[in-house]
């Protein structure tokens, strides 16, 4: 096994060494957010951000970016849906298109559109993604009633992961997983090829 | 390309909302891309049919409304422990978005997990008769034959719950849609009592491997 180890070393920089073909074009889109919560004011702000790239972020250490899309979340604080099982804070509201500078795709058009968000033990994500979450410090499951590829749908799904990041030093602290206050960044579970797609 | 200005976005956002977000440097802020989960891709297609009814005192029962969705779902993970199966079985997530054909004024949200295993595996020794005759003899009018597997599933019509053996797995006597290599019949041999009726439910499955 010694042996291999330089080989393998070898054989995986040459892999990422391997050249960025073709023209850039949105191929691959992932999402991401920020979100901020406060269960007694009963609001949740924060951005969803869209994220697509020419390259696929699993194939290449450093895809290369094409362009976003990023959308502002104003919620408010409901009571939980009983079919959401194991949730424990559900907020409810908009999702508003932001456009330029930070909305770098061309195009875009997007009408506000409603958005539920809720937030849950890991034990919403099944496994084995959990424990790899949870060992890198994720503390909540999130889930929507949207997606990009189902779009809006009764049933909730788990498609983000929450992890404590103080992205906003003046609105609090960062979240923990005692409570679903304070400052989070949700980690998208997937991402979508989407070539061929109509996309910006 | 030019990248966005958190900043310029904290004051934009200031204007829009009413509130103030001025977050830390994008760099800071970069979703590292290289950890993404490999992406979900739908291979399950189908019909959740949830037919709504109550009951009089001489045991006839009447119909309330149908609620009819529409089922996308991709393959996923469970827990061979949280199913009682060691690796026995092929899981997907369902989620629900109701039809056209639904005459209910409500819905009922949810995304269910069924795992499809090998009757073989199935605890035959808890099993009451009429499991036994819902797995190994009836043939509903959307079945080909007898059962071919059983389900476990999370969900119910009352919302996610435990993980219980509930599901007679049939193929499906219509056969798979276009673009779809097999299909089944999934029916539960329970009923569920919910606030809006007592809740009979089944699905059609369509898989594409």
């Amino acid at each position: 096994m010694h042996r291999l180890l330089p080989l393998l070393v070898l054989l995986a920089g040459c892999a990422s060494a391997v050249q960025q073909t073709g023209d850039p074009a949105p191929n691959f889109l992932q999402l991401a957010g920020y979100v901020s919560v406060d269960r007694d004011a009963g609001n949740l702000e924060g951005f969803l951000r869209w994220i697509y790239q020419t390259d696929d972020p699993l194939a290449f250490d450093d895809p290369r970016p094409y362009c976003e899309v990023w959308e502002h979340l104003s919620l408010g604080v409901v009571d939980v849906d009983p079919a959401c099982g194991g949730c424990t804070d559900q907020f409810e509201g908009t999702a508003e298109l932001l456009g330029e500078p930070e909305t770098t795709c061309d195009g875009v058009g997007w009408a506000e559109r409603d958005f539920t968000l809720t937030f849950g033990p890991m034990e919403l994500i099944e496994e084995p993604d959990r424990t790899e979450l949870t060992d890198d410090g994720f503390t909540h499951g999130a889930q929507t009633r949207w997606s990009p590829d189902l779009g809006s749908s009764e049933g909730f799904q788990a498609l983000f992961a929450a992890t404590p990041e103080q992205w906003e030093p003046d609105a609090g602290e960062a979240g923990s997983s005692e409570t679903v206050d304070g400052q989070y960044e949700l980690f998208c579970r997937y991402y979508w090829d989407v070539q061929g797609a109509d996309v910006p | 390309m030019p990248r966005p200005s958190l900043l310029i976005l904290a004051l934009a956002t200031g204007l829009l909302a009413g509130c103030a977000y001025p977050p830390l440097a994008i760099d800071e802020n970069e979703p590292e891309l290289g950890d993404a989960l490999p992406e979900r891709e739908i291979v399950a297609e189908g019909l959740l049919r949830i037919d709504f009814q109550w009951r009089d005192d001489d045991g006839n029962w009447h119909d309330i409304c149908d609620l009819r969705s529409d089922i996308q779902g991709w393959s996923t993970h469970v827990d061979p422990d949280d199913i009682g199966c060691s690796g026995c079985a092929e899981a997907f997530t369902l989620v629900f978005e109701a039809n056209d054909e639904t005459n209910c004024d409500f819905v009922i949200p949810g995304a269910a997990t069924v795992a499809l295993t090998r009757l073989e595996f199935f605890p035959w020794s808890d099993a009451t008769d009429y499991m036994v005759e819902r797995l190994t003899e009836h043939v509903p009018d959307e079945a080909s034959g007898p059962a071919v597997y059983y389900a476990a599933t999370d969900w119910s019509p009352i919302g996610e719950d435990e993980w219980d053996e509930r599901m007679a797995v049939h193929e499906l006597a219509a056969g798979p849609d276009d673009g779809f290599a097999r299909a089944y019949h999934l029916r539960p041999w329970y009923y569920w009592n919910t606030s809006e009726g007592s809740a009979f439910w089944n699905l059609d499955l369509h898989l594409v491997e």
